[in-house]
């Protein structure tokens, strides 16, 4: 069964946890495909929302930090110290993010949409690993919020592919989320408090090279800041069910971070708010940013943003952080 | 030939069939790649099936799927491109150390004259050490000279990779210190690539470029690569003494631990199945459960 929205949920958006997220955008191309434009944004957490300097509301391939994530399919990152890139997104945030990723997201070569995440401080990590010329996975780019020792081993640490969490995404081309990590035989890099700190890792499959993803983006939850509210993980296949000639997707498992702990469900029952958000998603194949008031979320959650992962031209998942 | 590519193992798997007949894959889907005059220690717990893969490296051991390729050629069988170096010796004791080491020169160098080949057994003994133990039995040399031997009989063919299988494993700890620094004089020296299989996590920071860390099996594999940074040749004392020597140290110990608990979920879920696994007696035969076999 799919997991009802419990207690859990049902308490969690009543005195919520500071996220790692606190900024989020989305920019989806223009009908030739030739520009981005910023279609959405939300502000969670305690983030001052100032002026820009500039107003961007669209970018061409390679401009700005959504641009060059769509130029380089893989994910960019700019830190605090470079305000200059940040002044190019509609936050003004020298103080109030440590840094700001933008996730592309593709259909084969396809651009769909960028998602722009602003990570303020707190524990947790995203870190990108690209391909190197031994076929195994470094650290390309990362950014860390505490977790020294994990930032130290890091960046001496390899994953040939099927080993660790990135290797295990690139290898499949899927995306994957590991519970309990300190617990846990198959996240092996931790050592020391940090193991304490992290929570859960969420791996995803980045643009295509030679049948593998070209990057695995992986973001470390902690339980003290976790990524978002309520993450999940949807695990979809194309039902025989067909509108407009089209099969439709069917949620067929749900991975779940709420407050800390990790659950995992499967079956045919999905909630109202997770069907609709699906049937969204999906129709507009894009990343999709929907608050309370645009569709039906659980009780007390402001916004949710949903990014679809396509593999062999189907959609196979998506990654909702709710807030 | 691609240097960064030196020796590639790629899928490796090695299974054996179980009482019931079935494969059980003690190594899964092993993949490395090694640089040419890398060192390369892989460590794991007992049992793992670190030997394995080495010896299926040395074309010892025949292997399931897979495939290996040290310097441009796939690995067809045993060969003196590839010298081992096992935890035992295993010296021919009718022989001398300088007849030991000459026994390989003769098949690798059978074009040098005899004067040439002296020359080069002569030579190895005596970086290892040797020069005044050349003429000895292994009767009457300790363990760590007989070790020494061994050594010296492995490079002095050249090979373009050197297989350790816990070398220093029966050493002393101050003939392994010695000893570990004589192979690392003879690496940085001759450039072989090698790997190194150890359970000591200490000599796998000093010794190696790069250490391997190995699942549990069954259905081993590579659960996380770990580059060691130490400038070569290496001064123990420095290395010792580096601001970050404790941080890989715990980085490798607590891989170690984590499969340690894995390890002890594995067994007491085997124990279980086996305890509830329906076991049918018949004429005081066990015959194997119908539907989930639980050997492993």
């Amino acid at each position: 069964m799919i997991m009802s929205p419990s207690e859990t949920i049902s308490t969690l958006f009543d005195s919520p946890k500071e996220t790692l997220v606190r900024y989020v955008e989305v920019w989806t191309p223009n009908e030739d495909a030739t520009r981005l434009t910023l279609v959405a944004t939300q502000v969670t957490g305690p983030i001052t929302r100032k002026k820009p300097k500039h107003k961007v509301v669209s970018v061409a391939k390679g401009a700005g930090l959504a641009g060059t994530a769509w130029q380089q399919k893989a994910v960019s990152i700019v830190h605090r110290d470079d305000v200059g890139q940040l002044d190019r997104i509609n936050v003004r945030s020298d103080h109030d993010l440590t840094a700001v990723l933008a996730i592309p997201v593709f259909f084969q070569q396809e651009i769909r949409g960028v998602v722009v995440i602003g990570l303020g401080d707190g524990f947790g990590a995203a870190e990108i690993w690209t391909r190197d010329d031994r076929d195994e996975l470094a650290v390309s780019a990362s950014h860390y919020a505490g977790l020294e020792s994990f930032e130290f081993i890091t960046r001496y640490t390899r994953f040939p592919k099927g080993a660790g969490v990135p290797g295990r995404v690139w290898q499949s081309g899927l995306p994957y989320l590991l519970q309990k990590l300190g617990h846990s035989d198959s996240f092996i890099r931790s050592f020391g408090n940090d193991e304490a700190e992290i929570g859960a890792a969420i791996g995803l499959p980045i643009g295509h090279e030679r049948g593998f993803p070209a990057s695995v983006l992986l973001l470390l939850s902690s339980t003290a800041t976790p990524i978002a509210s309520l993450t999940e993980l949807w695990e979809c296949e194309q039902s025989a069910v067909v509108d407009a000639g089209m099969p439709v997707a069917r949620l067929i498992g749900v991975t779940r971070i709420a407050g800390g702990s990790v659950s995992v469900g499967s079956g045919s029952s999905p909630e109202a708010w997770q069907s609709e958000l699906l049937q969204k998603t999906e129709s507009a194949g894009q990343p999709l940013l929907v608050t309370a008031e645009e569709a039906e979320l659980p009780t007390g959650a402001k916004f949710n943003l949903s990014i679809p992962l396509f593999k062999n031209d189907v959609l196979r998942n998506v990654l909702n952080l709710m807030f | 030939m691609n240097e960064n590519r030196y020796v590639e193992i790629a899928n490796l798997t090695k299974a054996y069939p179980n009482p019931f007949g079935q494969d059980i894959a003690v190594v899964k889907d092993f993949n490395l790649i090694l640089r040419k005059g890398e060192i390369v220690s892989v460590i794991g717990h007992s049992g793992c099936g670190k030997s394995t893969v080495l010896t299926m490296l040395a074309g010892l051991n025949p292997i399931t799927s897979g495939s290996l390729i040290v310097d441009g050629r796939e690995v067809a069988g045993p060969g003196p491109d590839r010298a081992v170096v096992f935890q035992s010796p295993c010296l021919l004791p009718w022989m001398t150390s300088f007849e030991n080491v000459m026994l390989g020169i003769n098949q690798v160098y059978s074009h040098g004259t005899k004067v040439e080949r002296k020359q080069i057994c002569e030579y190895y003994l005596s970086i290892v050490g040797l020069a005044d133990s050349m003429h000895k039995y292994p009767r009457e040399m300790s363990g760590g000279m007989q070790q020494r031997v061994g050594i010296a009989r492995a490079i002095a063919l050249k090979p373009r990779m050197l297989l350790l299988d816990e070398p220093f494993g029966r050493l002393d700890s101050l003939t392994r210190m010695d000893l570990q620094d004589v192979i690392l004089e003879i690496l940085d020296r001759e450039r072989v690539t090698t790997m190194l299989i150890t359970h000591d996590v200490d000599e796998a920071i000093y010794m190696s470029d790069r250490v391997c860390m190995m699942t549990n099996g069954p259905e081993a594999t590579v659960g996380q690569v770990l580059k060691i940074p130490f400038a070569r040749p290496r001064v123990r004392s420095e290395v010792l003494d580096h601001a970050h020597y404790y941080d890989f140290r715990a980085c490798l110990l607590s891989f170690l631990q984590k499969q340690e608990h894995r390890k002890a979920a594995h067994v007491a879920s085997f124990s279980k199945k086996l305890l509830d696994a329906p076991v049918e007696f018949v004429e005081d035969t066990v015959k194997e459960p119908a539907k989930e076999p639980v050997g492993v």
